[in-house]
């Protein structure tokens, strides 16, 4: 076993993992379960978080990887009292149906907001390429980030 | 990793190294390959991601350095010079979030059949630095790749980056895969050296459809001192489908692998010569 101190949405757990556990497995056992188990292979993209700012495939990321780094979910985005703009949009737009997929694809719209405000529908399609979604078709989520971005750029007008 | 005692994360190259020279060791990069490995042999991971010395894009003169832990999502955001073909090649990486964590250090180590940076590195003569505790060395990454890294590198040795030439080449990547994330069913790459209206130099490799990424000696030989022009290009592709040794592969049969190298090779090779159109930014003169 390997003693790790792992950050999630700010808080610290310190646990023992056993060297292949992966980051997926290990935040599902912390009760993170909007992380999502699709294949554990790096594939459909339903297990994303953001490990230290950088999205990616917590399936592919080995728990002792994430000692002493922040793991963000979708929980540290919103809840449903108070829904981030993304999350509203994501159901304003019908792309949530399973929502299997949804909670990763909004960590992967997120990231890609903080990085540019006002996406084209292919920067879009570029950003939630890793995403794998069965029920809606790539397209009303595509919408919803588009409506979100607009929302943001709005609010941070505002703000000024 | 189901027989691994230690994990550690070393904050320099050199003390990375030493940990790496006990048997057992396994250098963890992006982790995107080896995540997910029940290697019996490994009892110790040394996570290279704290070494700032083995990251970074820099340029020098007309030389451009990738460390080893540099990303595809790095390479991408890189507002410099890069040579179009490996922007080309990193951006048909799978997917975002295997982007953001694939490594070109790892990326090259591994050595896999689908690897499209590799493709593009060989393409412009890639020199690659290598270092053990002991010594470090540089290498050409046709010496890389004649054989398999796994048989070059010696024990506890890693990439620690690569060099390339950012305008000595005209030079175009082109990727065939069912879909923009999938394995390539074949990669190629073109790059020209022209003197003089003809051709000084060409460099063309393959993967996808061979086993790991080779150079076409024959063809780059074929180009050599010849002015460029369609028909010439035409002919080298029909060259490539001939000399490449295609791999078995259930997606395609070795007639579609070697109809596709011959159209790809050529229309590389065009586009390398119409100066670079990878439909990215960069440039190769």
């Amino acid at each position: 076993m390997i003693q790790i101190t792992v950050n999630v949405n700010g808080e610290d757990f310190d646990v023992d993992v056993m060297p292949e556990l992966t980051l997926l497995d290990l935040l599902r056992e912390l009760g993170f379960h909007s992380v999502k188990k699709g294949c554990g292979e790096g594939d459909c993209g339903a297990c994303g978080v953001i490990l230290d700012g950088i999205y990616c495939k917590s399936c592919l990321v080995l728990a002792m990887q994430a000692d002493g780094r922040s793991v963000l979910t979708v929980e540290s985005m919103g809840n449903v009292d108070e829904p981030h703009p993304l999350q509203k949009a994501f159901v304003d737009e019908g792309a949530v149906q399973c929502g299997y997929c949804i909670p990763s694809m909004l960590l992967a719209a997120d990231a890609l907001l903080s990085e540019n405000e006002d996406p084209t529908d292919d920067e879009i399609k570029e950003a939630l390429d890793g995403n794998l979604c069965r029920c809606t078709g790539y397209v009303k989520q595509i919408n919803a980030v588009k409506k979100a971005a607009k929302v943001l750029r709005e609010e941070e007008n505002d703000n000024e | 990793m189901i027989n691994v005692e230690e994990y550690v994360r070393p904050q320099n190259l050199a003390e990375a190294l030493e940990h790496l020279g006990d048997s057992g060791s396994v250098a963890i990069a992006g982790g995107t390959s080896l995540a997910l490995s029940r290697n019996p042999a490994w009892t110790k991971v040394v996570d290279l991601s704290d070494i700032e010395e083995i990251d970074g894009i820099t340029e020098d003169g007309d030389k451009l350095h990738l460390g080893a832990m540099v990303t595809m999502s790095d390479i991408l955001r890189y507002p410099g010079n890069i040579p179009c073909s490996i922007v080309a090649a990193a951006k048909s990486v799978s997917s975002t979030p295997i982007r953001n964590m694939a490594t070109v250090g790892g990326s090259m180590v591994r050595g896999v059949y689908w690897s499209d940076l590799i493709v593009a590195l060989l393409a412009l003569d890639a020199q690659v630095e290598l270092a053990t505790a002991d010594e470090t060395r540089v290498i050409s990454s046709s010496e890389l790749y004649a054989t398999h890294p796994s048989k070059v590198l010696k024990q506890g040795e890693i990439i620690t980056g690569v060099t390339v030439d950012m305008f000595k080449f005209r030079t175009h990547f082109i990727k065939l895969a069912r879909t923009k994330v999938d394995y390539a069913i074949m990669s190629t790459c073109a790059s020209i050296q022209i003197s003089d209206g003809s051709i000084e130099q060409a460099r063309i490799t393959i993967g996808g459809a061979v086993n790991l990424a080779t150079r076409l000696v024959e063809v780059e030989e074929m180009l050599a001192g010849q002015m460029p022009d369609g028909e010439l290009f035409k002919a080298a592709g029909v060259k490539a489908g001939n000399v490449a040794s295609f791999r078995s592969d259930f997606r395609v049969n070795s007639e579609y692998q070697k109809s596709v190298t011959e159209k790809l090779v050529a229309r590389a090779l065009e586009n390398a010569f119409a100066n670079c159109r990878c439909d990215e930014k960069g440039s190769a003169e």
